[in-house]
Protein backbone atom coordinates (compact mmCIF):
# COMPACT_ATOMS: atom_id res chain seq x y z
CA UNK A 1 0.00 0.00 0.00
CA UNK A 2 2.74 2.55 0.45
CA UNK A 3 5.09 3.77 -1.91
CA UNK A 4 7.71 3.17 0.93
CA UNK A 5 7.51 -0.54 1.54
CA UNK A 6 7.10 -1.11 -2.51
CA UNK A 7 10.60 0.22 -4.00
CA UNK A 8 13.04 -0.27 -1.00
CA UNK A 9 14.45 -3.20 0.20
CA UNK A 10 14.11 -4.77 3.71
CA UNK A 11 17.24 -3.24 4.82
CA UNK A 12 16.44 0.42 3.49
CA UNK A 13 12.81 0.00 4.84
CA UNK A 14 14.23 -0.69 8.67
CA UNK A 15 16.77 2.28 8.14
CA UNK A 16 13.47 4.61 6.96
CA UNK A 17 11.72 3.15 10.23
CA UNK A 18 13.60 4.30 12.61
CA UNK A 19 14.11 7.70 10.95
CA UNK A 20 10.17 7.35 10.40
CA UNK A 21 8.20 10.53 9.17
CA UNK A 22 5.30 10.95 12.04
CA UNK A 23 4.69 8.37 14.40
CA UNK A 24 1.07 8.63 16.24
CA UNK A 25 0.30 6.12 18.94
CA UNK A 26 -2.77 5.81 21.37
CA UNK A 27 -2.94 9.15 21.08
CA UNK A 28 -5.96 10.61 24.02
CA UNK A 29 -6.85 14.22 25.02
CA UNK A 30 -8.90 16.12 27.26
CA UNK A 31 -9.40 19.90 27.75
CA UNK A 32 -10.39 21.11 31.17
CA UNK A 33 -14.44 22.33 30.81
CA UNK A 34 -14.88 25.46 32.70
CA UNK A 35 -17.25 23.48 35.35
CA UNK A 36 -14.14 21.44 36.36
CA UNK A 37 -15.00 18.76 34.02
CA UNK A 38 -13.17 17.15 31.53
CA UNK A 39 -13.70 17.09 27.58
CA UNK A 40 -12.68 14.31 25.37
CA UNK A 41 -11.42 15.79 22.38
CA UNK A 42 -9.18 12.46 21.12
CA UNK A 43 -9.74 8.97 21.69
CA UNK A 44 -7.34 6.42 20.92
CA UNK A 45 -5.94 8.00 17.99
CA UNK A 46 -2.94 6.39 16.04
CA UNK A 47 -1.66 6.39 12.77
CA UNK A 48 1.82 6.56 10.86
CA UNK A 49 2.86 9.08 8.25
CA UNK A 50 5.87 7.65 6.53
CA UNK A 51 8.67 9.55 5.47
CA UNK A 52 7.85 11.62 2.12
CA UNK A 53 4.00 11.07 2.25
CA UNK A 54 1.39 13.85 1.84
CA UNK A 55 -1.24 13.12 4.58
CA UNK A 56 -4.52 15.35 4.58
CA UNK A 57 -6.51 14.72 7.60
CA UNK A 58 -10.56 15.77 7.12
CA UNK A 59 -12.90 15.49 9.93
CA UNK A 60 -15.68 17.94 11.38
CA UNK A 61 -14.82 21.19 13.35
CA UNK A 62 -13.69 20.15 16.48
CA UNK A 63 -13.01 17.23 16.21
CA UNK A 64 -9.34 17.50 17.29
CA UNK A 65 -7.25 17.99 13.93
CA UNK A 66 -5.44 21.28 15.10
CA UNK A 67 -4.31 19.27 18.40
CA UNK A 68 -3.18 16.70 16.80
CA UNK A 69 -1.04 19.58 14.78
CA UNK A 70 -0.38 20.99 17.91
CA UNK A 71 1.27 17.92 19.52
CA UNK A 72 3.11 17.15 16.68
CA UNK A 73 4.78 20.74 16.42
CA UNK A 74 5.73 20.36 20.14
CA UNK A 75 3.31 23.28 21.76
CA UNK A 76 0.97 21.05 23.61
CA UNK A 77 1.71 18.12 25.70
CA UNK A 78 -0.93 14.87 25.32
CA UNK A 79 -2.73 13.39 28.18
CA UNK A 80 -1.81 9.99 26.97
CA UNK A 81 -0.13 8.33 24.11
CA UNK A 82 3.31 9.93 22.39
CA UNK A 83 4.19 12.09 19.26
CA UNK A 84 7.10 10.85 17.49
CA UNK A 85 8.88 13.18 14.16
CA UNK A 86 11.96 11.34 12.59
CA UNK A 87 11.56 9.03 15.46
CA UNK A 88 12.28 11.48 18.04
CA UNK A 89 9.53 11.97 20.60
CA UNK A 90 8.19 15.35 20.74
CA UNK A 91 8.11 17.61 23.60
CA UNK A 92 8.68 20.85 22.35
CA UNK A 93 9.30 22.62 19.01
CA UNK A 94 11.46 20.65 16.69
CA UNK A 95 13.79 22.28 14.57
CA UNK A 96 12.80 20.34 12.05
CA UNK A 97 9.06 21.00 11.68
CA UNK A 98 7.76 23.49 10.27
CA UNK A 99 4.03 24.64 11.35
CA UNK A 100 1.83 26.45 8.95
CA UNK A 101 -1.49 27.68 9.77
CA UNK A 102 -4.38 29.72 8.62
CA UNK A 103 -3.47 32.77 9.47
CA UNK A 104 0.05 33.81 8.59
CA UNK A 105 1.18 35.03 11.80
CA UNK A 106 3.30 37.72 10.06
CA UNK A 107 5.24 39.96 12.52
CA UNK A 108 3.93 43.16 11.34
CA UNK A 109 7.01 45.49 12.38
CA UNK A 110 9.04 43.11 9.87
CA UNK A 111 9.43 43.94 5.75
CA UNK A 112 8.29 40.39 4.13
CA UNK A 113 11.83 39.80 3.93
CA UNK A 114 12.54 39.36 7.33
CA UNK A 115 9.49 37.88 8.54
CA UNK A 116 10.98 35.29 5.69
CA UNK A 117 14.07 35.23 7.58
CA UNK A 118 12.78 34.89 11.18
CA UNK A 119 12.89 31.21 11.40
CA UNK A 120 16.78 31.13 10.26
CA UNK A 121 18.01 33.92 12.85
CA UNK A 122 16.44 31.47 15.52
CA UNK A 123 18.67 28.61 14.22
CA UNK A 124 21.73 31.16 14.28
CA UNK A 125 22.08 31.48 10.52
CA UNK A 126 24.51 34.15 9.71
CA UNK A 127 23.24 37.19 8.11
CA UNK A 128 24.63 37.00 4.33
CA UNK A 129 23.01 33.21 4.37
CA UNK A 130 19.98 34.28 5.73
CA UNK A 131 19.26 37.31 3.69
CA UNK A 132 20.02 34.38 -0.16
CA UNK A 133 17.80 32.10 1.17
CA UNK A 134 14.73 34.46 2.27
CA UNK A 135 15.63 36.32 -1.20
CA UNK A 136 15.42 32.80 -2.89
CA UNK A 137 12.22 31.36 -0.99
CA UNK A 138 10.73 34.82 -2.19
CA UNK A 139 11.07 34.30 -5.97
CA UNK A 140 9.76 30.19 -5.41
CA UNK A 141 6.89 31.66 -4.02
CA UNK A 142 6.51 34.36 -6.70
CA UNK A 143 6.97 37.51 -4.73
CA UNK A 144 10.55 38.61 -6.04
CA UNK A 145 10.51 42.51 -5.51
CA UNK A 146 8.25 42.77 -2.22
CA UNK A 147 10.85 41.83 -0.12
CA UNK A 148 10.63 45.17 1.36
CA UNK A 149 7.03 46.08 1.93
CA UNK A 150 5.52 45.07 5.53
CA UNK A 151 2.43 43.36 5.84
CA UNK A 152 -0.19 45.36 6.01
CA UNK A 153 0.87 46.41 2.31
CA UNK A 154 0.44 43.51 0.99
CA UNK A 155 -2.89 41.20 0.11
CA UNK A 156 -3.83 38.42 1.80
CA UNK A 157 -2.87 36.05 -0.71
CA UNK A 158 0.72 37.41 -0.50
CA UNK A 159 0.93 37.25 2.82
CA UNK A 160 0.02 33.64 2.92
CA UNK A 161 3.08 33.31 0.32
CA UNK A 162 5.46 34.70 2.33
CA UNK A 163 4.13 32.56 5.54
CA UNK A 164 4.44 29.48 2.59
CA UNK A 165 8.14 31.02 2.52
CA UNK A 166 8.82 31.49 5.94
CA UNK A 167 8.12 28.15 6.72
CA UNK A 168 9.63 26.42 3.60
CA UNK A 169 12.93 28.57 4.26
CA UNK A 170 14.28 26.59 7.56
CA UNK A 171 14.12 23.59 4.84
CA UNK A 172 12.15 21.64 7.37
CA UNK A 173 12.10 17.95 7.14
CA UNK A 174 8.49 17.37 8.13
CA UNK A 175 5.36 20.24 7.61
CA UNK A 176 2.27 20.49 9.72
CA UNK A 177 0.00 22.47 7.96
CA UNK A 178 -3.80 23.47 9.79
CA UNK A 179 -5.78 24.90 7.18
CA UNK A 180 -3.27 26.86 5.27
CA UNK A 181 -4.88 27.88 2.07
CA UNK A 182 -8.40 28.72 4.16
CA UNK A 183 -8.64 32.23 4.29
CA UNK A 184 -7.64 32.85 0.52
CA UNK A 185 -10.31 33.37 -2.39
CA UNK A 186 -11.40 30.28 -4.88
CA UNK A 187 -8.37 31.01 -7.40
CA UNK A 188 -5.65 32.35 -5.00
CA UNK A 189 -6.33 29.26 -3.53
CA UNK A 190 -5.72 27.07 -6.46
CA UNK A 191 -2.91 28.69 -7.65
CA UNK A 192 -1.01 28.58 -4.21
CA UNK A 193 -2.12 24.66 -3.88
CA UNK A 194 -0.45 24.09 -7.39
CA UNK A 195 2.27 26.33 -6.24
CA UNK A 196 2.76 24.36 -3.24
CA UNK A 197 2.55 20.98 -5.02
CA UNK A 198 5.17 21.84 -7.58
CA UNK A 199 8.22 23.09 -4.56
CA UNK A 200 6.84 19.38 -2.74
CA UNK A 201 7.35 17.24 -5.13
CA UNK A 202 10.30 18.65 -6.23
CA UNK A 203 11.72 17.44 -2.53
CA UNK A 204 9.09 15.02 -1.11
CA UNK A 205 9.18 16.12 2.66
CA UNK A 206 6.43 14.47 5.20
CA UNK A 207 3.67 16.31 5.44
CA UNK A 208 0.49 16.39 7.31
CA UNK A 209 -1.89 18.68 6.30
CA UNK A 210 -5.66 19.41 8.15
CA UNK A 211 -7.91 20.74 6.17
CA UNK A 212 -11.84 21.13 5.07
CA UNK A 213 -11.61 21.55 2.14
CA UNK A 214 -12.18 17.95 0.45
CA UNK A 215 -11.02 19.02 -3.35
CA UNK A 216 -8.06 19.90 -1.44
CA UNK A 217 -7.36 16.89 0.47
CA UNK A 218 -7.43 14.29 -3.04
CA UNK A 219 -6.13 16.75 -5.40
CA UNK A 220 -3.09 17.35 -3.09
CA UNK A 221 -2.57 14.43 -0.69
CA UNK A 222 -1.46 10.66 -1.28
CA UNK A 223 -3.52 9.85 1.20
CA UNK A 224 -6.65 11.09 3.26
CA UNK A 225 -7.62 10.45 7.34
CA UNK A 226 -11.19 10.89 8.02
CA UNK A 227 -11.74 11.72 11.64
CA UNK A 228 -15.30 11.19 13.31
CA UNK A 229 -16.67 13.80 15.24
CA UNK A 230 -15.69 14.87 19.02
CA UNK A 231 -13.65 12.71 19.77
CA UNK A 232 -11.83 11.91 17.15
CA UNK A 233 -11.08 8.59 16.52
CA UNK A 234 -9.39 7.56 12.79
CA UNK A 235 -12.78 6.90 10.66
CA UNK A 236 -11.23 5.75 7.36
CA UNK A 237 -8.10 5.60 5.41
CA UNK A 238 -8.05 6.29 1.97
CA UNK A 239 -5.37 6.18 -0.44
CA UNK A 240 -5.23 8.64 -2.94
CA UNK A 241 -3.37 6.88 -5.97
CA UNK A 242 -3.72 9.65 -8.39
CA UNK A 243 -0.57 10.07 -10.73
CA UNK A 244 2.15 13.21 -9.79
CA UNK A 245 2.95 15.38 -10.78
CA UNK A 246 -0.68 16.73 -10.00
CA UNK A 247 -2.34 20.54 -10.81
CA UNK A 248 -5.54 21.22 -8.72
CA UNK A 249 -6.73 23.66 -11.53
CA UNK A 250 -6.20 20.53 -13.81
CA UNK A 251 -7.24 17.69 -11.81
CA UNK A 252 -10.63 18.86 -11.34
CA UNK A 253 -12.33 17.42 -13.97
CA UNK A 254 -10.47 13.66 -13.91
CA UNK A 255 -12.60 11.07 -13.43
CA UNK A 256 -11.05 8.83 -10.95
CA UNK A 257 -10.17 12.37 -8.71
CA UNK A 258 -14.04 12.76 -8.41
CA UNK A 259 -14.27 9.15 -7.76
CA UNK A 260 -12.00 9.11 -4.99
CA UNK A 261 -13.47 12.67 -3.96
CA UNK A 262 -16.76 11.11 -3.95
CA UNK A 263 -15.72 8.78 -1.66
CA UNK A 264 -13.70 10.60 0.68
CA UNK A 265 -17.01 12.79 0.61
CA UNK A 266 -19.06 9.93 1.77
CA UNK A 267 -16.71 8.90 4.43
CA UNK A 268 -16.79 11.67 5.85
CA UNK A 269 -20.87 11.50 5.89
CA UNK A 270 -20.34 8.61 7.45
CA UNK A 271 -17.71 9.74 10.28
CA UNK A 272 -20.17 12.48 11.11
CA UNK A 273 -23.63 10.70 11.37
CA UNK A 274 -21.96 8.08 13.86
CA UNK A 275 -20.73 10.51 16.11
CA UNK A 276 -22.92 10.98 19.63
CA UNK B 1 -33.39 68.12 -29.70
CA UNK B 2 -30.78 67.34 -32.02
CA UNK B 3 -28.18 69.10 -30.45
CA UNK B 4 -28.20 67.55 -27.08
CA UNK B 5 -27.85 63.99 -29.13
CA UNK B 6 -24.69 66.06 -30.55
CA UNK B 7 -23.29 66.70 -27.26
CA UNK B 8 -24.04 63.43 -25.79
CA UNK B 9 -21.74 61.77 -28.71
CA UNK B 10 -19.25 64.09 -28.20
CA UNK B 11 -19.25 63.80 -24.83
CA UNK B 12 -18.18 60.16 -25.23
CA UNK B 13 -15.81 60.70 -27.36
CA UNK B 14 -14.13 62.83 -24.84
CA UNK B 15 -13.95 60.05 -21.74
CA UNK B 16 -12.63 57.67 -24.58
CA UNK B 17 -9.86 60.36 -25.10
CA UNK B 18 -9.17 61.13 -21.42
CA UNK B 19 -7.80 58.10 -20.07
CA UNK B 20 -8.52 57.10 -16.14
CA UNK B 21 -5.11 57.64 -15.35
CA UNK B 22 -5.25 61.22 -16.67
CA UNK B 23 -8.84 61.39 -14.99
CA UNK B 24 -6.75 60.53 -11.59
CA UNK B 25 -4.42 62.85 -11.88
CA UNK B 26 -6.65 65.84 -12.17
CA UNK B 27 -8.17 64.54 -9.47
CA UNK B 28 -5.21 64.41 -7.32
CA UNK B 29 -4.54 67.15 -8.51
CA UNK B 30 -7.85 68.77 -7.55
CA UNK B 31 -7.63 66.76 -4.16
CA UNK B 32 -4.34 68.93 -3.34
CA UNK B 33 -5.19 71.91 -4.32
CA UNK B 34 -8.81 71.69 -1.88
CA UNK B 35 -6.67 70.25 0.46
CA UNK B 36 -4.04 73.31 0.63
CA UNK B 37 -7.25 75.50 0.60
CA UNK B 38 -8.24 74.24 3.70
CA UNK B 39 -5.24 73.95 5.48
CA UNK B 40 -5.18 78.12 4.96
CA UNK B 41 -8.74 78.09 6.02
CA UNK B 42 -7.74 76.93 9.25
CA UNK B 43 -4.78 78.81 10.47
CA UNK B 44 -6.88 81.80 9.44
CA UNK B 45 -9.59 80.82 11.57
CA UNK B 46 -7.66 79.81 14.25
CA UNK B 47 -5.68 83.34 14.03
CA UNK B 48 -8.92 84.87 14.10
CA UNK B 49 -10.02 82.69 17.37
CA UNK B 50 -6.36 84.12 19.23
CA UNK B 51 -7.10 87.72 18.20
CA UNK B 52 -11.11 86.91 19.72
CA UNK B 53 -9.60 85.93 22.79
CA UNK B 54 -6.61 88.61 22.80
CA UNK B 55 -8.07 92.06 21.87
CA UNK B 56 -11.12 91.86 24.18
CA UNK B 57 -8.63 91.25 26.93
CA UNK B 58 -6.41 93.85 25.91
CA UNK B 59 -8.97 96.67 25.51
CA UNK B 60 -10.92 95.22 28.75
CA UNK B 61 -7.62 96.04 30.84
CA UNK B 62 -7.11 99.56 28.70
CA UNK B 63 -10.77 100.96 29.83
CA UNK B 64 -10.46 99.53 33.35
CA UNK B 65 -13.05 96.41 32.76
CA UNK B 66 -10.20 93.96 33.67
CA UNK B 67 -8.26 94.34 36.61
CA UNK B 68 -4.63 93.61 35.45
CA UNK B 69 -3.77 92.91 39.28
CA UNK B 70 -5.36 89.56 38.58
CA UNK B 71 -5.37 89.17 35.30
CA UNK B 72 -2.41 91.00 33.56
CA UNK B 73 -2.80 91.75 29.99
CA UNK B 74 -1.36 90.26 26.87
CA UNK B 75 0.99 92.86 25.74
CA UNK B 76 2.31 92.94 29.28
CA UNK B 77 2.63 88.92 29.07
CA UNK B 78 4.04 89.92 26.00
CA UNK B 79 7.02 92.30 27.07
CA UNK B 80 7.92 90.24 29.81
CA UNK B 81 8.85 87.43 27.38
CA UNK B 82 10.81 89.59 25.46
CA UNK B 83 12.60 91.09 28.47
CA UNK B 84 13.16 87.47 29.70
CA UNK B 85 13.55 85.61 27.23
CA UNK B 86 15.86 88.29 25.41
CA UNK B 87 18.53 87.73 27.89
CA UNK B 88 16.78 87.89 31.02
CA UNK B 89 17.04 86.00 34.07
CA UNK B 90 14.77 83.17 33.56
CA UNK B 91 16.87 80.78 31.27
CA UNK B 92 18.82 79.09 34.66
CA UNK B 93 15.40 78.33 35.57
CA UNK B 94 14.35 76.80 32.33
CA UNK B 95 17.60 74.71 32.11
CA UNK B 96 16.67 73.32 35.72
CA UNK B 97 13.21 72.15 35.39
CA UNK B 98 14.00 70.89 31.79
CA UNK B 99 16.91 69.14 33.33
CA UNK B 100 14.91 67.70 36.06
CA UNK B 101 11.75 66.91 33.67
CA UNK B 102 14.31 64.85 31.22
CA UNK B 103 16.08 63.16 34.18
CA UNK B 104 13.21 61.92 36.05
CA UNK B 105 11.60 60.73 32.63
CA UNK B 106 14.40 58.86 31.20
CA UNK B 107 14.79 57.61 34.88
CA UNK B 108 11.20 56.43 35.35
CA UNK B 109 10.69 55.28 31.86
CA UNK B 110 13.86 53.17 32.22
CA UNK B 111 12.76 51.94 35.40
CA UNK B 112 9.05 51.38 34.54
CA UNK B 113 9.35 49.05 31.22
CA UNK B 114 12.39 47.17 32.90
CA UNK B 115 9.38 46.38 35.76
CA UNK B 116 7.06 45.82 33.59
CA UNK B 117 9.04 43.62 31.54
CA UNK B 118 10.10 41.66 34.03
CA UNK B 119 6.73 41.43 36.05
CA UNK B 120 5.55 40.07 32.59
CA UNK B 121 8.44 37.23 32.24
CA UNK B 122 8.32 36.43 35.59
CA UNK B 123 4.62 36.15 36.99
CA UNK B 124 5.80 35.09 40.71
CA UNK B 125 7.75 38.59 40.74
CA UNK B 126 3.97 40.12 39.15
CA UNK B 127 2.66 38.80 42.05
CA UNK B 128 4.44 39.04 44.72
CA UNK B 129 4.91 42.48 44.13
CA UNK B 130 1.28 43.35 43.24
CA UNK B 131 -0.05 44.83 46.27
CA UNK B 132 2.55 46.92 46.54
CA UNK B 133 2.61 48.85 43.45
CA UNK B 134 -1.22 49.05 43.70
CA UNK B 135 -0.95 50.69 46.85
CA UNK B 136 1.71 52.99 45.70
CA UNK B 137 -0.10 53.71 42.39
CA UNK B 138 -3.18 54.75 43.61
CA UNK B 139 -1.38 57.39 45.95
CA UNK B 140 -1.47 60.85 45.33
CA UNK B 141 1.97 60.79 44.35
CA UNK B 142 2.35 64.58 45.52
CA UNK B 143 1.60 63.79 48.69
CA UNK B 144 5.18 62.12 48.61
CA UNK B 145 6.89 65.88 47.94
CA UNK B 146 7.91 66.84 51.21
CA UNK B 147 9.54 63.61 51.94
CA UNK B 148 11.17 63.74 49.22
CA UNK B 149 12.87 66.69 50.17
CA UNK B 150 13.74 65.79 53.03
CA UNK B 151 15.52 62.57 51.54
CA UNK B 152 16.72 64.07 48.74
CA UNK B 153 17.13 67.96 49.57
CA UNK B 154 15.67 70.82 48.05
CA UNK B 155 17.53 70.86 45.25
CA UNK B 156 17.14 68.92 41.54
CA UNK B 157 17.20 65.09 43.67
CA UNK B 158 13.21 65.91 45.12
CA UNK B 159 11.78 67.08 42.09
CA UNK B 160 13.66 64.10 39.80
CA UNK B 161 12.07 61.80 42.49
CA UNK B 162 8.89 62.94 42.51
CA UNK B 163 9.00 62.72 38.47
CA UNK B 164 10.67 59.32 38.44
CA UNK B 165 7.94 57.77 40.89
CA UNK B 166 5.30 58.87 38.63
CA UNK B 167 6.48 58.22 35.23
CA UNK B 168 7.47 54.62 36.79
CA UNK B 169 4.06 53.83 36.89
CA UNK B 170 2.67 55.11 33.92
CA UNK B 171 5.87 52.99 31.56
CA UNK B 172 5.70 49.83 33.56
CA UNK B 173 1.49 49.75 33.16
CA UNK B 174 1.47 50.69 29.40
CA UNK B 175 4.68 48.23 29.16
CA UNK B 176 2.62 45.05 30.68
CA UNK B 177 -0.80 46.34 28.69
CA UNK B 178 1.61 46.05 25.11
CA UNK B 179 2.68 42.65 26.06
CA UNK B 180 -0.84 41.14 27.53
CA UNK B 181 -2.53 42.69 24.44
CA UNK B 182 -0.26 40.72 22.17
CA UNK B 183 -1.71 38.65 19.53
CA UNK B 184 -1.46 35.11 21.06
CA UNK B 185 -1.08 33.87 17.16
CA UNK B 186 2.13 35.54 16.75
CA UNK B 187 3.82 33.77 19.61
CA UNK B 188 2.55 30.77 18.49
CA UNK B 189 3.71 31.23 15.35
CA UNK B 190 7.27 31.72 16.19
CA UNK B 191 7.18 28.94 18.35
CA UNK B 192 6.65 26.58 15.66
CA UNK B 193 9.43 28.81 13.49
CA UNK B 194 11.47 27.13 16.60
CA UNK B 195 12.27 30.26 18.54
CA UNK B 196 13.51 30.02 22.43
CA UNK B 197 11.91 31.88 25.61
CA UNK B 198 14.97 34.63 24.49
CA UNK B 199 14.38 35.07 21.38
CA UNK B 200 10.45 35.30 21.71
CA UNK B 201 10.97 38.04 24.06
CA UNK B 202 13.34 40.35 21.63
CA UNK B 203 11.79 39.25 18.78
CA UNK B 204 8.10 39.17 19.70
CA UNK B 205 7.31 40.91 22.86
CA UNK B 206 9.21 43.76 22.77
CA UNK B 207 8.68 45.09 19.53
CA UNK B 208 5.64 44.15 20.05
CA UNK B 209 5.15 46.48 23.03
CA UNK B 210 6.63 49.28 21.45
CA UNK B 211 3.60 51.24 20.61
CA UNK B 212 1.88 50.42 23.87
CA UNK B 213 5.40 51.83 25.16
CA UNK B 214 5.04 55.16 22.86
CA UNK B 215 1.87 55.93 24.28
CA UNK B 216 2.70 55.68 27.82
CA UNK B 217 6.12 57.70 26.77
CA UNK B 218 3.68 60.53 25.36
CA UNK B 219 1.60 60.58 28.76
CA UNK B 220 4.86 60.17 30.60
CA UNK B 221 7.09 63.16 29.48
CA UNK B 222 3.45 65.40 30.16
CA UNK B 223 3.65 64.12 33.66
CA UNK B 224 7.64 64.26 33.96
CA UNK B 225 7.07 68.24 33.48
CA UNK B 226 4.00 68.48 35.85
CA UNK B 227 5.98 66.82 38.71
CA UNK B 228 9.23 68.95 38.92
CA UNK B 229 7.13 72.14 38.46
CA UNK B 230 4.80 70.99 41.28
CA UNK B 231 7.74 69.76 43.59
CA UNK B 232 9.36 72.81 42.60
CA UNK B 233 6.11 74.98 43.89
CA UNK B 234 5.99 73.18 46.98
CA UNK B 235 10.05 73.53 48.16
CA UNK B 236 12.60 75.02 45.32
CA UNK B 237 14.91 77.93 45.02
CA UNK B 238 15.28 77.04 41.09
CA UNK B 239 12.88 76.11 38.62
CA UNK B 240 9.82 77.12 36.61
CA UNK B 241 7.64 76.41 39.18
CA UNK B 242 9.59 78.11 41.90
CA UNK B 243 8.78 81.58 39.26
CA UNK B 244 5.29 81.02 39.56
CA UNK B 245 4.94 80.93 43.11
CA UNK B 246 7.22 83.70 43.54
CA UNK B 247 5.19 85.54 40.64
CA UNK B 248 2.08 84.70 42.37
CA UNK B 249 2.57 85.39 46.24
CA UNK B 250 4.33 88.94 44.32
CA UNK B 251 1.05 89.72 42.30
CA UNK B 252 3.23 89.47 39.14
CA UNK B 253 0.51 88.15 36.66
CA UNK B 254 2.53 88.79 33.14
CA UNK B 255 5.23 87.06 35.01
CA UNK B 256 3.45 84.43 36.07
CA UNK B 257 1.10 83.94 32.84
CA UNK B 258 4.63 84.42 30.91
CA UNK B 259 6.20 81.48 32.79
CA UNK B 260 3.81 78.99 32.24
CA UNK B 261 3.17 80.07 28.01
CA UNK B 262 7.19 78.97 28.36
CA UNK B 263 6.53 75.72 30.41
CA UNK B 264 3.64 74.92 27.65
CA UNK B 265 6.29 75.47 25.22
CA UNK B 266 8.87 72.97 26.92
CA UNK B 267 5.57 70.67 27.21
CA UNK B 268 5.01 70.94 23.19
CA UNK B 269 8.50 70.53 22.30
CA UNK B 270 8.85 67.18 24.35
CA UNK B 271 5.82 66.27 22.77
CA UNK B 272 7.18 66.72 19.62
CA UNK B 273 10.35 64.61 20.19
CA UNK B 274 8.29 61.60 21.48
CA UNK B 275 5.85 61.31 18.55
CA UNK B 276 8.65 61.81 15.75
CA UNK B 277 10.50 59.20 17.80
CA UNK B 278 7.08 57.22 17.45
CA UNK B 279 7.08 57.59 13.61
CA UNK B 280 10.62 56.81 12.62
CA UNK B 281 10.19 53.87 14.79
CA UNK B 282 6.46 52.89 13.42
CA UNK B 283 6.90 53.65 10.04
CA UNK B 284 5.94 49.68 9.59
CA UNK B 285 2.05 51.07 10.55
CA UNK B 286 2.18 54.23 9.63
CA UNK B 287 2.26 53.48 5.51
CA UNK B 288 -0.87 54.43 4.88
CA UNK B 289 -0.45 58.23 5.78
CA UNK B 290 2.02 58.67 2.59
N1 LIG C 1 -7.24 25.26 24.63
C1 LIG C 1 -8.40 24.60 24.67
N2 LIG C 1 -9.15 24.59 25.79
C2 LIG C 1 -10.31 23.92 25.85
N3 LIG C 1 -10.83 23.23 24.84
C3 LIG C 1 -10.14 23.20 23.69
C4 LIG C 1 -8.90 23.89 23.55
N4 LIG C 1 -8.45 23.67 22.29
C5 LIG C 1 -9.37 22.90 21.68
N5 LIG C 1 -10.38 22.61 22.53
C6 LIG C 1 -11.53 21.76 22.22
O1 LIG C 1 -11.05 20.55 21.69
C7 LIG C 1 -11.80 20.16 20.57
C8 LIG C 1 -10.90 19.96 19.40
O2 LIG C 1 -10.34 21.18 19.03
P1 LIG C 1 -9.49 21.36 17.71
O3 LIG C 1 -9.07 22.78 17.64
O4 LIG C 1 -8.42 20.35 17.68
O5 LIG C 1 -10.56 21.04 16.59
P2 LIG C 1 -10.40 21.03 15.01
O6 LIG C 1 -10.66 19.66 14.54
O7 LIG C 1 -9.11 21.65 14.62
O8 LIG C 1 -11.58 21.96 14.58
P3 LIG C 1 -11.68 22.97 13.36
O9 LIG C 1 -11.85 22.13 12.15
O10 LIG C 1 -12.89 23.77 13.64
O11 LIG C 1 -10.42 23.77 13.33
C9 LIG C 1 -12.83 21.23 20.33
O12 LIG C 1 -14.06 20.77 20.76
C10 LIG C 1 -12.39 22.40 21.16
O13 LIG C 1 -13.50 23.01 21.74
MG1 LIG D 1 -8.56 23.45 13.66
Amino acid sequence: MTRLASEKTAAADAATRTTAGICIDSLGHAFPTKDGGAMLALDNVSFEVPNGQFLAVVGASGCGKTTILNMAAGLIRPVSGSVKVGGEEVVKPLRDTGYMFARDGLLPWRSALKNVEVGLEHRGVPKEQRRTRALHMLDVVGLSGFGDSYPAQLSQGMRQRVAIARTLAINPGTLLMDEPFAALDAQTKIALQGEFLKIWEKDRKTVMFVTHDLAEAVSMADRVLVLTSRPGRIHADITIDLPRPRDPGEIRFDKHYLHLLDGVWQSLKEAEARAG
Amino acid sequence: MSMAMDMTVSNNRDTGVVSVKDKLAQQITRERSTRRRRTINVAIMRFALLAALLVPWQLGVEYGLINPLFFSSPLAIFNFLVRELGGGTIWPHVLVTVREALLGFLIGAAAGVAAGILRMQFPLFGDVTNPFLTILNVLPRVALAPMFVLWFGIGEGSKIALSVSLVFFILMLSTEAGIKSLDRELIVTQRALGATRTQLFWKVMLPGAVPAMFSGMRLGVVYSLLAVVVGEMIASQMGLGQRIAFYAASFQGDGLLGTILILAAIGLLFNVVVVNAEAKLMHWRLHDDD
